[in-house]
């Protein structure tokens, strides 16, 4: 990625809240077109980082950057952002429609025709208040507002909650349609790592306020596998092929959940390697959030600052 | 329209998000099966890149990668400007590369024969069988 196609680019992002740190140290980068979904356990710092992006918060320390613009003071560019954050509720006596033409004054591309088709279509009336629309009305009635603004980037904090299966697939159809055509670039939090799984180009697990992993979603699907090793495997020759993400000991061999270092690697094959099988995101999930047994110190430290780019 | 009637083939792919599998991976193993069962021919016209994503609904980037990797195979001719054809002349692989990718197929197959407790045999007999299908669809 060169630095005029970068969208949003956080450089050792910090931020505490009364002397606990929150978020620690993130650097980020994301292109235009790309959906990123940041993962992570509840109160790990996801929107947190939302916020800053947004230019709703002020870093500790770091940067957030859109478009090569600081986010804090917000610039000029803001008006490029919708989000949908959590909490964000307007007065419970406002109209969609006036949700809607708020939005339409913030961005001039606002799109009248597809905000009110996608109302219309999830029995939402424009005239309709605030207070009388149900809990998933409510999030899509917002996610709308967003996707219908012409918006070059769309942050979106755990915008499946309230939503029924059906309506969380036309979310994402719509931001990867608003992404292949238009360019739109999406932050996506969420906890349902099997939305995360059909929609992200880039995945980021956060853990305890650090980037523990960040990576296109494709090339973890090339290089990840859990291997089932023999116990007096040599544990050098694994971890110069590959990174060791997890493992644990059955009565006589080791399974673990490893990265090779490269696509190339893959095919090769490890000390006295019994089976191989590729992962689904939500094991590499467990894998990357729960220790691991035979890692070295230095290897662990590594896979803490890892960066793909 | 266009004037000259070349066929855009409708891919049906339905691909399994949580496999663990690459998308693109997959994308290249259904339209490898479809030109080998003779469900798409010489010379016919593959839906575009931005058609494909859509439809999909993937990054358009993942099918890039898939035609790329369906033109190093031979198996399709990217034309700029014009789209992505079936190839009609597949260039045939060099011996010890064709030994070689049937070779490892042949490992998978017979550790999966002895698995599930077959034999030789058999397998020899389900490979003609199953080429006798494939000849009969084409």
């Amino acid at each position: 990625m060169t630095e005029s196609n970068i969208v949003m680019k956080t450089i050792d992002l910090t931020r505490d809240f009364g002397g606990k740190v929150v978020l620690e140290d993130v650097s980020l980068t994301v292109g235009p077109g790309e959906i990123l979904a940041l993962l992570g356990p509840n109160g790990v710092g996801k929107s947190t980082l939302m916020k800053l992006i947004s230019g709703l918060l002020m870093p500790s320390r770091g940067e957030a950057r859109l478009w090569g613009e600081s986010c804090w003071p917000p610039s000029p560019e803001m008006y490029r952002v919708a989000c949908v954050l959590d909490g964000m509720s307007p007065p419970s006596g406002t109209r969609v429609r006036e949700i809607m033409s708020l939005k339409s004054c913030v961005s001039h591309r606002f799109d009248w025709k597809l905000a009110t088709s996608l109302c219309e279509q999830h029995q939402i009336s424009t005239a309709s208040r605030w207070r009388a629309l149900s809990k998933g009305q409510k999030r899509w009635t917002l996610l709308v507002a967003a996707l219908a603004s012409g918006a070059d980037l769309l942050v979106l904090d755990e915008p499946a909650d309230g939503l029924d299966v059906a309506t969380r697939r036309e979310l994402y159809g719509l931001l990867r349609e608003q992404a292949n055509d238009r360019g739109v670039t999406s932050i996506v939090a969420s906890h349902i790592i099997a939305d995360v799984e059909r929609i992200a180009d880039d995945v980021v697990i956060l853990v305890d306020g650090r980037v523990r992993l960040h990576s296109p979603l494709e090339q973890l699907r090339d290089e990840v596998f859990e291997v089932e090793l023999p116990l007096e495997a040599d544990n050098s020759v694994v971890t110069s092929l590959a990174e060791v993400i997890s493992s644990r000991k059955t009565d006589d061999t080791l399974i673990a959940v490893i990265r090779f270092r490269s696509l190339q690697l893959t095919e090769q094959e490890l000390p006295g390697e019994i089976s191989r099988r590729r992962v689904s995101l939500e094991d590499l999930y467990l894998a990357y959030t729960q220790p691991s047994q035979i890692q070295a110190p230095e290897e662990r430290h590594e896979l803490a600052s890892e960066r793909s780019r | 329209m266009c004037c000259t009637t070349v066929n855009t083939v409708i891919m049906h792919i339905s691909l399994n998000h949580h496999s663990g599998d690459p998308l693109y991976r997959q994308v290249v193993e259904a339209i490898r099966l479809r030109i080998a069962k003779g469900e798409i021919e010489a010379g016919e016209q593959l839906p575009s890149i931005r058609d494909l994503a859509a439809q999909l609904q993937i990054n358009s980037r993942t099918v890039v990668k898939a035609y790329e990797e369906l033109d190093r195979a031979g198996l399709v001719v990217m034309q700029q400007g014009r789209g992505v054809f079936v190839a009609s002349n597949r260039a045939a692989l060099p011996a010890s590369e064709r030994r070689k990718r049937l070779r490892e197929l042949a490992v998978k197959l017979l550790v999966e024969a002895t698995q599930v407790g077959s034999n030789l045999d058999e397998v020899i007999d389900i490979i003609h069988e199953t080429a006798k299908e494939l000849e009969t669809k084409q």
